[in-house]
């Protein structure tokens, strides 16, 4: 028996099956073709539809590296070489390849019948250009037989242009805007990191889709992240952790305010002026865009684009040495918190997934702070990462706050005019007259031209008074519905609290003398040991404290003092704030001294008690923050007494924090308005019920209802701070 | 006697109650049972249980499909009581502050239904004391059953309920009083008892506490230290020695005037002075140096001082401020006082910070107000 020696042969058809099997969807051999061009190192791709020609031709477009002839043909026309598995980092940028191996020219083949493929490499004066018609790949033919042109060419720009004719497939504008989104998804919709750092910083990958306009010859952008979304958003949130941990960040391009300079930050000391480097994280940049959805907002044809968009795209997306790690950002996935943060709506600023458009990057090329699952989705929960989730979601947090008030007092600064009787009236003398003219010149359809005018001038002028009134009554629309959803949320708060203050207290009260007899048997049983007699001491004292506090609070939340109105004795609620907090500010190692009259009750007008009780706690919650800024000796005054001059009673509240900077003291009322950095979006509610800036916006509306008025006024001898605060005194004659 | 030495706590919130029920056990001084009002209903009125008392919260609501309130089922002991259907104890009326201002606070229709009142708050304050009043309330109430099963010797057995010898008993008790209780006790025990605690033992009048008795002589108790507590054991003739004494300690208010005229001032009544005359003509009289005067925080206050302002006392916790009658606002009570109960008064800060308390009496207010010029 002879042993003979054979050999695969391959069938041109093969070619066929690789191309039109391997590939099923016309978006994923596309998307493909972008990756490779992504993997050449471009930094921009241009996909280009003709589809109104006669032949029905794409075109990619990059100005990546280009191939060498070599390249062509030991790599492209070589089946199963895969530069990708022997070179997994690109050259340039050092990305990791994104395409999948050796699908990339099966995937030309899956979209037309005929490729022409130019191409010059970076380091080559001339091109080449590559020619296949994938008919000529007929069943019955070797494969080695059918050849393919490989044609030297000037080429001006470096990079690669692979043009497809022949399209199978029909290309709707949807079917575009589909491959365009999953593209988005796959790499960094824009460059996050500064470019110019260093020369081999990626700067990102620009990827644009363009359908040829056959009628015009005019090519127009059928979906492009920058005119599509970006450049509606209403801000640009940016930070940055350096190299040693330090962060900082900013807003930018923000509709409603100037853009704010970089301010350093480290979100764990919120209320630091000089923050520490973080920990553990390094070399981090975020640039997120947001948007508040609001019809009013945004011009008509963009909102319900935007919405759409972002229902299913936005978020903040997470890449790694310039590659997204799944599934952070994606549908669904809210590692941030932003929506949890929505849903419970304790922070009223628009916050959620769909109000960002954002990247977070980090470098991390040895893999030292973040490591990823082994099945490539997700990070492992490194303390680098608990701390990036920190920074990120307490910035957005904060931002949408900062952005939310500077909307708020733009709004508000032209709300004041309205409710504008001025122009009601003017409305209706208008109306008066233009019904005035019309009958003057009855019947109408033997006026005279001249007199025409005057009725439509009348007319006219009715109109454009309307509109006016119009838009007076949008603005207001808007500043009435962002007060009623505080309104709504603080009336929840204040009912749920006062329904089970009762419940509290007993419920207290049966905890501490459980508790007393849990520590009495704890002491017994630890006897001499007195690090534990310590902590006993200490846990009781704290206990007592608790109660102090809670029992305040449940008088607060008290049926008569939230349900009734009536003229307020200031000295009385000062005095029980007094004893209600003070036990509570000395743990803080805080003094607080009241200064009243004698026997003056100092009567306000009719207001609720627990209102102004509400004004002493949220005063003396900003004062607590500002003085554990300042780190001064930490004191608190309250005067009140009666300015017979102006009606008034006054209460000056002085603290001895950082002090208010002059260029705030009238913004620190504005609804949002904070200094300080709010918690990431997952923090709980009380985290979020504080430093959100809507402590003293409440203050200032209590005051405001009750025809007073609050500033910040020269601080009294030996405070930093003062706060006056004047309530008409009760007028006895009624 | 009762056949079982054990309080029944009646109440909706069983962990809550048994916590409260056993710091008061904690005393040492008495046991409790605690019971679901339904079950309490059973135990109480078909008399299958004679505890020593009932300690009854106000609002059960928080069982499901329970629809009556702890004076409704006070009201139903009673009454079987009445019918001598059931057996008598004293019923002490324990609730929370905020329940009892929202379904009692104004109303005094339930008041004759409770012996003491108690808020639940106050156990954490001083659980020895509510423990011992209770045994005092139990004590007045073996006292007027003894009485009303057996009239002989009232006047003995009188004697002995107030702790009065005769020769002073025409005039440190009031004869309405004595003719009330004693005709209490032949309708029923609890009858006379309630009369007792809420028009003798508990209110400031013919006995008054020992606050009440340091702001009479004008004493500040925690500057004064031992001096003030052997003056206490000079005015032992004037202590009341009656029933449930060892839990009420008590002082009659007629036996301190007589100390006074006897021992200390013969020629003016103690109330003519201020603090510091009080504290100076006793300190002569007894020798007691260390006695110091109460002294007013504001400078214009007369220091007369005789009793403590009431709007200062329903604070939680209470807070003591004396008052002197000519320099503070009469509060007018709900119900009506009889003759031998000191009426209530508010101190002129208290009043003028909460004069829109309709209890406060507006023309003291408006002439305190001229006073002080507010």
């Amino acid at each position: 028996m002879t042993i003979t020696e054979h050999y695969f042969e391959a069938d041109a058809a093969i070619i066929a099956r690789l191309g039109r099997e391997l590939v099923a969807k016309q978006e994923t051999a596309l998307i493909e073709l972008v990756k490779n061009s992504f993997d050449a190192d471009a930094t921009e791709v241009t996909v280009m539809f003709m589809l109104e020609q006669t032949v029905p031709t794409m075109e990619i477009r990059d100005n990546g590296t280009g191939m060498t002839k070599h390249d062509l043909v030991e790599g492209f026309l070589r089946l199963a070489s895969d530069k990708k598995v022997s070179e997994p980092v690109s050259p340039k940028y050092k990305r990791n390849r994104a395409g999948r191996k050796g699908i990339g020219r099966f995937s030309t083949h899956r979209l037309g019948d005929r490729l022409v493929l130019t191409t010059r490499n970076i380091n080559d004066l001339n091109g080449w250009r590559l020619e296949i018609n994938w008919t000529n790949f007929a069943r019955g033919l070797e494969l080695s037989d059918v050849p393919v042109t490989i044609t030297p060419i000037e080429i001006a720009e470096v990079g690669t242009v692979i043009r497809i004719e022949q399209l199978f497939d029909e290309w709707s504008d949807a079917t575009i805007k589909r491959c365009w989104r999953n593209v988005q998804r796959l790499q960094q919709p824009f460059p996050v990191a500064p470019v110019k750092a260093n020369a081999v910083i990626d700067p990102g990958f620009l990827v644009r889709f363009l359908r040829e306009d056959a009628l015009f010859h005019d090519e127009t952008t059928v979906a492009d992240l920058k005119t599509e979304i970006l450049d509606h958003m209403h801000a640009v949130v940016e930070f940055h952790v350096d190299d040693d941990g330090f962060a900082r960040w900013r807003i930018t391009k923000n509709r409603f305010a100037p853009e704010t300079e970089w301010k350093n930050i480290n979100t764990f000391f919120p209320e630091s002026i000089n923050p520490p480097a973080y920990k553990h994280l390094r070399n981090a940049w975020m640039k997120a865009h947001y948007v508040i959805l609001l019809p009013e907002l945004l011009p008509s044809f963009v909102f319900s684009r935007l919405r759409d968009e972002l229902s299913s795209y936005g978020g903040i997306r997470l890449y790694r040495n310039g590659f997204r790690v799944v599934p952070y950002g994606d549908q669904g996935n809210d590692w941030l918190g932003l929506d949890e943060l929505y849903v419970k709506r304790t922070f009223l600023a628009p916050i959620s997934n769909r109000n960002f458009l954002g990247v977070v990057e980090v470098r991390d090329p040895e893999g030292r702070m973040f490591e990823e699952h082994t099945s490539r989705e997700g990070l492992l929960e490194t303390t680098a990462f608990s701390e990036l989730k920190h920074i990120t979601s307490a910035i957005l947090v904060t931002a949408a706050g900062a952005i939310s008030d500077a909307r708020g007092k733009k709004t508000r600064a032209s709300d004041k005019k309205p409710p504008n009787p001025e122009r009601l009236e003017k409305l209706k003398s208008a109306v008066g007259h233009f019904v005035a003219t019309a009958t003057e010149f009855s019947p109408p359809t033997h006026l005279p031209s001249n007199n025409l005018q005057v009725v439509s001038a009348a007319a006219n002028k009715v109109i454009e008074l309307a509109q006016e009134l119009e838009e007076e009554i949008k603005v207001a629309k808007i500043h009435l519905a962002d007060e009623t959803a505080m309104l709504r949320l603080l009336a929840t708060l204040g009912m749920t609290t006062a329904e089970f203050s009762h419940e509290t207290g007993m419920t207290f009260d049966a905890f501490r003398f459980d508790f007393e007899k849990v520590f009495d048997a704890a002491l017994e049983a630890n006897k001499g040991d007195l690090i534990f007699a310590q902590r006993a001491l200490r846990a009781r004292g704290m206990l007592s404290r608790l109660e102090t506090l809670t029992a305040y609070l449940n008088s607060l939340a008290s049926s008569r003092s939230a349900r009734d109105i009536r003229a307020v004795s200031l000295s009385k609620v000062v005095e029980e704030f007094h004893k209600g907090i003070s036990l509570q500010a000395a743990t803080q190692q805080i003094s607080i001294a009241i200064y009243a009259p004698d026997y003056d009750p100092l009567y306000t007008a009719p207001l609720h008690e627990a209102e102004v009780a509400s004004v002493l706690l949220n005063l003396y919650t900003n004062s607590v923050k500002a003085m554990k800024r300042a780190g001064n000796e930490r004191k608190i005054g309250i005067t009140v007494s009666r300015s017979d001059a102006d009606n008034m009673i006054r209460l000056i509240f002085s603290d001895t924090g950082d002090g208010v900077r002059a260029e705030h003291r009238e913004r620190i009322f504005d609804a949002f308005f904070t200094t300080a950095i709010a918690s990431p979006g997952s923090a709980g509610d009380n985290d979020h019920s504080r430093g959100t800036g809507l402590g003293l916006w409440i203050v200032d509306q209590i005051v405001s209802n009750a025809h007073g008025e609050i500033s910040v006024i020269d601080p009294e001898a030996g405070f930093v701070t003062s706060f006056e605060l004047l309530l008409p005194r009760e007028n006895e004659d009624g | 006697m009762a056949n079982e030495n054990v309080w029944i706590f009646i109440d909706d919130r069983k962990e809550d109650a048994e916590i409260f029920a056993e710091k008061l056990e904690s005393t040492g001084l008495i046991k409790i049972e605690v019971m679901s009002p339904a079950f309490a209903r059973i135990e109480l009125l078909q008399n299958f249980r004679e505890p020593a008392g009932v300690l009854m919260d106000v609002d059960l609501s928080a069982i499901a499909g329970e629809l009556g309130t702890g004076p409704g089922i006070a009201q139903d002991i009673r009454t079987k009581q009445k019918a001598r259907n059931a057996r008598e104890f004293p019923i002490i009326r324990f609730s929370a502050a905020d329940p009892t201002a929202r379904n009692i606070t104004g109303d005094p229709s339930s008041d004759d239904l409770f012996e003491l009142k108690v808020l639940k708050e106050f156990v954490k304050v001083n659980p020895e004391l509510i423990a011992s009043q209770l045994i005092g309330a139990r004590e007045v109430y073996d006292s007027l059953i003894d009485i009303s099963t057996n009239i002989d010797h009232l006047g003995d057995r009188a004697n002995k309920l107030f702790g009065v010898n005769n020769g002073a008993f025409p005039t440190w008790i009031h004869e309405g009083l004595l003719t009330r209780v004693l005709t209490g006790a032949t309708h029923a025990p609890h009858v006379a008892a309630n009369i007792f605690f809420r028009l003798f033992l508990m209110p400031t009048g013919l006995l008054i506490d020992r606050s009440v008795l340091s702001v009479r002589l004008g004493i500040s108790e925690n500057e004064s230290g031992d001096a003030w507590l052997e003056l206490l054991t000079m005015l032992n003739k004037a202590k009341y020695s009656g029933a449930g004494a060892a839990s009420f300690e008590r002082w009659w208010t007629r036996g301190v005037d007589d100390w006074w005229f006897d021992t200390i001032d013969k020629s003016a009544p103690l109330s003519g002075k201020t603090a510091s005359e009080r504290v100076d003509l006793i300190t002569n009289k007894t020798g007691l140096t260390n006695l110091r005067a109460i002294q007013s925080k504001a400078a214009l206050s007369d220091t007369r001082f005789w009793r403590h302002c009431k709007l200062a006392l329903e604070k939680m916790p209470p807070e003591y401020i004396p008052v002197d009658p000519s320099d503070s606002v009469r509060i007018i009570s709900q119900s009506d006082l009889s003759s031998w109960i000191e009426p209530f008064s508010a101190s002129p800060k208290l009043a003028f910070q909460n004069k829109s308390d309709p209890r406060l009496n507006q023309k003291d207010l408006a002439r305190l107000r001229k006073k002080y010029g507010v």
